[in-house]
């Protein structure tokens, strides 16, 4: 059975950041709360977050607090490590296919010496 | 002077007497809102440990409390109590002397890290129980203050077990001075005549302090920081590989796991309950005294439970690494909120939906705690025929260890 609390912050981290179904056969599409575009709109600038994670509309001025920098930094980082790790195994592969490609004709043209 | 009015002169008095550590004296004196609060004091020598813990006992006790050194030499009748010979010579009875360190509400361990692991094993009883035994006679220790300082840089030390620092609720670092804080240090020795403990004055009486401890314990705090908190501790003791009961620890255990950029990968051995408990008494003790207690002060106050309770793969500094793994904290919170996942929980608390059961999906992959829960759900979707279990997130990313049973076969 869970706790009574724990399903009122649930609940209350949902009000926060509402999840709204807009069901297109399966698919569901995030929506901002009216409150939170009415908010924006005021604002007249976008979060950057939404439009990346989310893929919202980017609006005419991009606000990028502390947060959401350190976030999308974090992301860079841990990329930019993924892909030199890609790389470094792509140059792994490439030398493997060389080496094998070599092999495979030299054992061939040992066998077709020794057939002759 | 009402009784906040007077834990806030407590402070004061206390930050007039000790330079430059303003955040750090803020939350030991929060630390000391709840019954049976324990403080420990890490630094190098020479940087007002001992000073420290005896201005915060001195501003409740005055002169009565007692200090235990670890740089003495401690017997056993000294800490817990030794036997009354008259009464086992005349009467044939064995009676306790308990010792003036049980029975004083202001207790003071200086040089922790010399304790002997004797006098340590009482201390760690009397922490974990309230209570002491001697001779084959149980005392019970009524409420207290604990402060206790040490150098882990200290050639002497002896190793103590990590249970017993568990015990102690926050761990505060005191760092040397800076230039103009010399000045004002040495302005403050002038004043004082070099007596700056004794010139320190008893604000409160340790029954203020119980009912401070008392109203503050009646605080309830919102599910919304509860959730913080509970989120935090998680984060730090949840591993797909249950390092907990593995002989294996990370970074071995860590290889090729899905999660090796996350922040449990940092972490070697898993954060205990009780700093859940710690972190819950610090952030109702700022309600109470401060009037209030926001997500970010919840997380900076994180930093003071987690350093002698977390045992990581690759310590430079401690503080800089806590520092390091509070901000990725951060970051996974806000990561958390972008990808609505309390929301989609609390849509799938509700009921089936597999829409959105399939978002949940897509966030567990990337969050271990969220994963759990949603894997626990899974097991009841299962039993009531919703999915089946070679659909299921535990199925088929081999998260085995996620499925949390009363028995484990």
């Amino acid at each position: 059975m869970e706790s009574e609390k724990y399903r009122e912050f649930l609940k209350k981290r949902a009000e926060n950041r509402p999840l709204y179904k807009n069901i297109l056969g399966e698919k569901i599409i995030f929506e901002v709360s009216k409150e939170e575009r009415e908010e924006k709109h005021q604002r007249g600038s976008s979060d950057i977050l939404e439009s990346i994670l989310l893929g919202r509309e980017i609006g005419r001025n991009v606000t990028v607090d502390r947060e959401a920098a350190s976030f999308l930094q974090y992301r860079l980082d841990m990329l930019e490590e993924e892909n030199a790790q890609m790389r470094r195994r792509m140059r792994f592969m490439k030398i493997m296919i060389v080496f094998l490609a070599f092999s495979t004709f030299v054992t061939f043209a040992y066998m077709i010496m020794r057939l002759i | 002077m009402n009784l906040k009015d007077k834990i806030r002169r407590w402070e004061k008095e206390v930050k007039l007497r000790f330079i430059g550590h303003e955040r750090s004296i803020h939350v030991m004196i929060l630390n000391q809102l709840h019954p049976r609060s324990t403080t420990l004091i890490r630094a190098p020598h020479g940087l007002g440990k001992s000073t420290l813990m005896l201005l915060v006992l001195k501003g409740i006790c005055g002169d009565d409390f007692v200090v235990v050194s670890g740089a003495s030499e401690v017997k056993r009748g000294e800490v817990v109590g030794r036997l009354h010979i008259p009464s086992l010579e005349k009467e044939g009875i064995e009676r306790v002397l308990w010792a003036a360190f049980v029975k004083s509400r202001g207790k003071a361990l200086d040089e922790v890290n010399r304790l002997n692991p004797y006098t340590t094993a009482n201390i760690h009883h009397l922490m974990q129980f309230g209570e002491v035994w001697a001779y084959g006679k149980k005392a019970r220790v009524s409420d207290y203050l604990l402060v206790a300082n040490e150098n882990p840089m200290d050639a002497t030390s002896f190793i103590h077990p990590q249970p017993f620092y568990d015990r102690f609720d926050i761990c505060i670092f005191l760092r040397s001075l800076t230039l103009s804080e010399k000045f004002q240090l040495q302005e403050l020795l002038d004043k004082y005549e070099g007596n700056i403990v004794d010139s320190m004055p008893q604000i409160l009486t340790f029954e203020d302090l119980e009912e401070a401890r008392r109203q503050v314990s009646e605080i309830e705090l919102d599910p919304d920081k509860m959730g913080i908190i509970n989120l935090i501790v998680r984060d730090l003791q949840a591993c797909i590989r249950d390092k907990e009961n593995s002989e294996v620890k990370p970074p071995t255990l860590c290889e090729g796991c899905h999660f090796t950029r996350d922040i449990c990968s940092r972490i070697k051995e898993p954060l205990s309950e009780r700093a859940t408990v710690a972190l819950t008494n610090l952030v109702k003790a700022a309600e109470w005294l401060d009037g209030e207690c926001k997500m970010d002060d919840i997380l900076q106050m994180a930093f003071w439970i987690l350093p002698h309770r977390l045992s990581l793969v690759k310590t430079k500094n401690i503080s800089a690494d806590i520092r390091e793994i509070l901000e990725m904290e951060r970051v996974k919170m806000a990561d958390r909120d972008a990808r609505r996942q309390w929301a989609i929980l609390n849509e799938l608390m509700k009921k089936f939906n597999y829409p959105i059961y399939r978002l949940a999906r897509e966030a567990a992959v990337e969050d271990v705690v969220f994963a759990e829960e949603l894997i626990k759900m899974e097991d009841k979707w299962v039993r009531e025929g919703l999915l089946r279990k070679d659909e299921t997130l535990s199925s088929q990313m081999g998260w085995e260890n996620l499925r949390y049973r009363d028995v484990i076969f």
